[in-house]
């Protein structure tokens, strides 16, 4: 394999370590590396799952997805609430750390507790080694915030985060550097495949169908032969398995499109369909006001419906609607249209909406028969209600529905990503 | 970067984000000496008496904002 064709850039993906339970220790004045802590989405539901646990903690068997009633009961253990808005703080501080190193187009965060740089053009600047610029940084992260993160460095995105997740995470130093003549050593000894990035247990099944069982057979393998397996994708994990990624982090993605969805699990099951309908509104309601937020206006209307554990399945169907629109009463009706087509009557544990074709409302096109001056008022209305919600707070405007028992737009207007502020 | 799209569970994060690339942005409010000042104000008073056009840049909110001579006018409070 010739290398020197390729982009050789210094990118380092940097990770911060167990980082909810991490953040819920240091606020505490806890040390997280000493400290036993797990954070649950809320202590008084025993079924509660775990979000977040140190590493300590991890050491005896309870990680991410474990349950509260899995956790012993003992004095050294802390199980606490989520803190979502100091979790989205620690991370926005830690990138402006970062960001002391990078320009802003060099920098791309890609989760909350995980980020990529391309320092090929100020390395010099700070550092004579991309690992030593890679240990001042996670350096600076831990003198400011008492908070361990880790460092993998490549030629590219997938190298540097390969190297992360498969060396830097286990290394005593939290620092790792892959570079292309180390891929038949380390990168083609990862196993099981489904371990590596992009390839999932599915994927890994469908890859040993065609007699492909590690990622050096991933790599020698034909690029036809993967390609007619699994399309575009299939020429993305040849490529990957030989290490190579053209992406650059100063070439943004804009999609053409962007779709607003939102969804929850209940806390029940559901086999009243006016109470799911009114869920369904509440969902509804808060997807049209980011929409109204963003002066976008959706064509297509995406609702997905969990059943119930005992029964399974679901389903998940869209439909395009007869205008573009933002507002919850044009879109509803589409909403019930799909749900009672679809709908087999089991117990309903999981609802979701997503709106998508989206354009700029600017440029929505009024329909021929259509009594203009109702849409504006209607828009008018829509627009008053979003300022005194976004000045006085989503639970200060609501629906009369919203408060019957089975409403949990209140609930969930005070959360952030799911779990508690 | 199609596929290094961040999953954005939290809008939330993107929007500090931003705010802490925007912040990067600001710069400190210059601070003027005696003399400068009282240059200032003369450059001012000579415009004002003989017509002559100047050029203003002013500070604002972390930024040196530009007066666009054509659109805007700058109210001036205090001539005395």
């Amino acid at each position: 394999m010739d290398y020197g064709q390729l982009p050789n850039r210094v990118i380092i993906c940097i990770d911060m370590k167990s980082f909810f339970a991490s953040v819920s220790c240091v606020i505490r004045r806890l040390d997280p590396l000493k400290t036993k802590l797990a954070v649950v989405g809320d202590v008084k539901r025993s079924g509660s799952v775990v979000l977040a646990a140190t590493p300590l903690l991890k050491k005896e068997g309870i990680k991410t997805g474990s349950r509260l009633f899995d956790i012993p009961k003992r004095k050294d253990i802390h199980v606490v609430n989520p803190s979502m808005e100091r979790y989205i703080k620690a991370s926005n501080y830690i990138s402006s750390l970062v960001l002391q190193y990078v320009a802003p187009e060099d920098f791309h965060a890609y989760s909350i507790d995980e980020l990529f740089i391309d320092a090929t053009a100020s390395l010099h600047l700070f550092a004579r080694t991309p690992e030593e610029l890679a240990h001042r940084i996670l350096h600076e992260i831990y003198r400011k915030t008492r908070l361990t993160a880790t460092a993998g460095i490549g030629p590219n995105l997938l190298l540097a985060k390969v190297s992360l997740d498969h060396e830097a995470k286990h290394s005593p130093t939290g620092v790792a550097y892959w570079r292309y003549e180390d891929i038949p050593f380390k990168l083609w000894s990862i196993h099981p495949m489904k371990g590596f990035w992009g390839i999932s247990s599915a994927t890994e099944r469908r890859l040993n169908r065609l007699g492909i069982y590690t990622i050096k057979e991933l790599a020698l393998s034909s690029k036809e032969m993967l390609q007619k397996e699994f399309g575009v994708l299939g020429e993305e994990i040849h490529q990957h398995a030989n290490g190579i990624d053209f992406s650059r982090i100063s070439d943004v993605y804009i999609p053409s499109s962007r779709s607003f969805g939102k969804s929850q699990i209940l806390f029940r099951d559901y086999t009243s369909r006016k109470e799911v309908e009114l869920l369904l509104l509440e969902l509804l309601d808060d997807v049209c006001f980011r929409l109204r937020m963003h002066q976008v206006v959706a064509q297509t209307i995406h609702l997905s419906i969990g059943y119930s554990k005992q029964t399974g399945g679901g389903f998940s169907r869209q439909k395009k609607m007869g205008r573009v629109s933002n507002l919850s009463q044009d879109i509803f009706p589409y909403c019930l249209t799909i749900l009672h087509t679809h709908d087999s009557g089991m117990p309903i544990r999981s609802i979701g909406i997503s709106l998508s074709n989206t354009s700029i409302q600017e440029e929505e096109q009024m329909g021929l028969f259509e009594d203009i001056d109702q849409r504006d008022r209607a828009y008018a209305l829509a627009k008053t209600i979003d300022e005194i919600r976004l000045r006085y707070g989503k639970n200060s405007v609501l629906r009369a529905s919203s408060y019957l028992d089975h409403s949990t737009a209140r609930y969930r207007n005070g959360l952030i990503g799911g779990h508690k502020k | 970067m199609k596929k290094w799209r961040p999953f954005a569970s939290m809008p939330e994060q993107y929007i500090g984000l931003q705010e802490v690339i925007n912040k990067q942005l600001e710069v400190a409010q210059p601070l003027l000496t005696e003399e400068q000042m009282e240059q200032i104000n003369f450059t001012l008073i000579e415009a004002l008496y003989t017509n002559k056009q100047v050029y203003l840049t002013y500070y604002k909110k972390g930024f040196i904002q530009f007066v666009d001579s054509l659109g805007n006018y700058l109210p001036v409070i205090d001539l005395a």
